[in-house]
């Protein structure tokens, strides 16, 4: 061909292809070469033979295995993320059954002012228990008006079973009713959460009726009322000439004593010092110095993931500093009667150690509030 | 073989014209910043000259330049990525024809290295949502390398071709399958095809197009994000607060404590300057000002409240890795009242 044809700007575009040898790199690069050579005014280039290019050829090898390392990659992650390894919330959030339930029945206390108190005339509830109750279904996902409150009898308690305004039997999802949790009900197959508040037990007596009690044994030959299937029962058991009067609630055993049919109360602190604050001119609150503490957990029936999800409200409200309602419900229940209660402990004020859960966080969530 | 050497192509416009243009446009290219930069002064002065020239005086051309990096950092790795991926369609569709495309030499010569690190920082800056759209991106570059360089093993090429974007794309899909199911069901249709078609579509861009339209289908679109690109960027970063926006407590003797809101320019000796949100600049005596606070960001609302496993679609990467203050609670003075009223 003359030299003529390669210098002409409109080029034969029905080229005879390089045949099967070239690469696509191969023809795009001879001919940007051949482009820059008619631009420069020079002949054009020889052309780069053409030959036929290795069937083996690492290059290409290496992008294979570039892609394989990439799907691997992917899967991998995958794998890490989804199998194996502990249960997401999500995941406990389908074996407890959460997402089914159109309301969450909640097993109280009714008559505890302070701790769980339903005030007969606008029924309304109050008290710590029933604001770390509120905590939980919160974050269970329940609205305020989604959460019933039932009142439930100590004994009762792991059982589940509460009873309605009318009395009848209505079973509970979770009991946050000072519920202590001790070795033997663990045994007896109740399951309760981290604990969520640590008292201890004291003794409430007439005012001005008993002029100075130190020790337990100081109620020697007395009538001492306490609530059955309770904690409380067992120290003044110690004491062999304590009379021991068990009753069903509490408020009945106030009745008792405002009766003078006993002639002391004795259960746990945070109890006891509801009623002080309330009456404080009708009765003496004492610290007797018993040893055990009462560590309040919340029942959570035969369901375990139910109890890693209120565990993990516990474990965020713990260490998440922004997490302040357990110090709220403390401040507006507990701190608000210690001026009333001068001197008796009411209840620990920093909320108990919980162990971190063992929730599965993927990278990007915050499961833990850490 | 010396019929080829012979052979020359040429375009319709003269080459030495048309070099002279591509070397304009170089220049041009590092004053588009530059004009983006002013133009934001421009608009947050609301187009009063005297303003625009007080900000001049006080902005940090730094802190401009921050503004705009952190705004506009995701748009590298997308320019880079459409342009080789276009680039190396046409490469491939039609090699005898590349020397006219600056696309096609754009991707020809684009060193891979660029391509792996676009790719990486995309990773981390781009919305989940556009992750699918991402590994579709690297999936066709990976097969449209091989096919346009190596004329190898059979088997070799339908792994890299059809394999890596076929497997990736099912992994991807098991991914983000709850997100789908989630916008689907919120209705969110652009949300779910963001997240649903791209994976479907990396096995098919792997390879050549038919050469005829091969040019119709790269280059035309490649001009045309070009020309749009420059709004849709200029659009953005226009929207970028470049001032922290605060809220001053200011007391004048004898009235009671008021509270001037907008963006802090400058606060020397004698009074503090703020752009007021009305485009007004009040210089406040310092003696007037009783406090000054930090208001929160006017945040728009997340376009998408989809979330695939628990990871907002409208989240990168990068900021759940970062950690994030959230703002919880609204300082009074940001709502316009007083700290303490008088």
């Amino acid at each position: 061909m003359s030299s003529d044809r390669g210098r002409s700007p409109w080029p034969d575009p029905r080229r005879t292809p390089p045949g099967p040898d070239g690469t696509a790199e191969d023809i795009a690069v001879q001919g940007l070469a051949e482009r820059e050579a008619t631009e420069n005014q020079l002949p054009p280039p020889e052309p780069e033979p053409m030959v036929v290019p290795p069937r083996f050829n690492l290059a290409a090898f290496r992008l294979a295995a570039l892609g394989l390392a990439l799907v691997l990659a992917v899967s991998l992650a995958l794998a890490r993320l989804f199998v194996g390894g502990p249960p997401s919330v999500a995941d406990l959030r389908e074996q407890a059954g959460v997402d089914t339930w159109t309301e969450l029945p909640i097993g109280v206390k009714d008559d505890q002012p302070g701790t769980a108190f339903r005030d007969p005339k606008d029924g309304r509830w109050s008290g710590f228990d029933i604001d770390i109750a509120y905590m939980i279904a919160e974050d269970l996902g329940f609205r305020r008006s989604e959460v019933k409150f039932y009142a439930i009898e100590s004994e009762d308690r792991p059982r589940m079973q509460a009873t309605d305004l009318d009395g009848n039997r209505v079973p509970v999802k979770l009991v946050v009713a000072s519920f202590s949790i001790t070795t033997k009900r663990v045994q007896d197959g109740v399951r309760f959460s981290a604990p969520y508040l640590y008292t201890e037990q004291s003794v409430l007596t007439k005012r001005g009726k008993i002029p100075r009690l130190l020790t337990i044994t100081d109620l020697r030959g007395k009538r001492v009322c306490s609530i059955a299937a309770s904690t409380s029962l067992e120290a003044p058991s110690t004491v062999k000439t304590i009379i021991v009067v068990p009753r069903n609630k509490i408020s009945q055993c106030i009745d008792d004593l405002r009766a003078g049919r006993v002639d002391a109360i004795t259960t746990d602190a945070t109890i006891l010092a509801g009623y002080k604050d309330r009456f404080e001119d009708d009765f003496d609150h004492w610290d007797v110095g018993f040893d055990p503490t009462e560590a309040y957990g919340v029942n959570v029936g035969e369901n375990p993931a139910l109890q890693k999800l209120v565990n993990l409200t516990l474990y965020r409200s713990y260490t998440d500093p922004k997490d302040s309602r357990w110090e709220e419900a403390y401040d507006r229940n507990f701190q608000s009667e210690v001026d009333t209660n001068k001197g008796t402990p009411i209840a620990e004020a920093e909320q108990p150690w919980v162990a971190r859960p063992d929730i599965r966080e993927q990278p990007w969530e915050d499961v833990f509030g850490e | 073989m010396s019929e080829n050497s012979i052979y020359v192509k040429g375009g319709p416009i003269p080459a030495r014209r048309r070099r002279a243009q591509l070397n304009y446009l170089f220049t041009v290219l590092p004053a588009f910043p530059l004009v983006l930069l002013v133009l934001r002064l421009w608009y947050l002065s609301l187009q009063d000259l005297p303003t625009m020239l007080l900000l001049v005086q006080y902005i940090s051309p730094l802190g401009m330049v921050s503004a705009l990096f952190i705004t506009l950092i995701w748009s590298v790795p997308a320019v880079v990525l459409v342009l080789r991926l276009l680039g190396s369609v046409l490469l491939v569709s039609a090699p005898e024809d590349a020397g006219r495309s600056l696309l096609a030499v754009t991707a020809l010569r684009m060193p891979d290295w660029v391509v792996l690190l676009a790719a990486t920082l995309a990773a981390f800056t781009w919305q989940l949502r556009l992750l699918p759209l991402l590994s579709m991106l690297i999936v066709a570059i990976l097969g449209l390398t091989a096919v346009q360089r190596f004329h190898t093993e059979r088997w070799l090429m339908i792994w890299i071709t059809i394999g890596v974007p076929v497997l990736l794309g099912a992994l991807v899909l098991i991914f983000v399958q709850p997100g789908i199911a989630q916008a689907w069901q919120r209705g969110e249709t652009s949300t779910a095809l963001l997240l649903g078609v791209p994976p479907l579509l990396g096995p098919l861009l792997t390879g050549p197009v038919p050469p005829r339209a091969a040019r119709l289908v790269t280059h035309w679109p490649a001009v045309a994000a070009a020309v749009v690109a420059p709004l849709a960027i200029g659009v953005v970063f226009l929207r970028a607060p470049v001032l922290p926006s605060s809220a001053v407590e200011v007391v004048e003797v004898g009235q009671p404590a008021h509270v001037l809101r907008g963006q802090l320019i400058a606060v020397d000796d004698t009074s503090t300057t703020l752009l007021e949100d009305g485009g007004l600049v009040s210089f406040i005596p310092n003696d007037q000002v009783r406090s000054k606070t930090l208001c929160p960001e006017l945040t728009r609302p997340p376009d998408s409240a989809v979330s695939v496993r628990g990871w907002a679609v409208t989240d990168s990467a990068l900021s759940w890795i970062a950690p994030t203050r959230r703002v919880t609670e609204v300082d009074p003075r940001c709502l316009g009242r007083p700290l303490k009223p008088s």
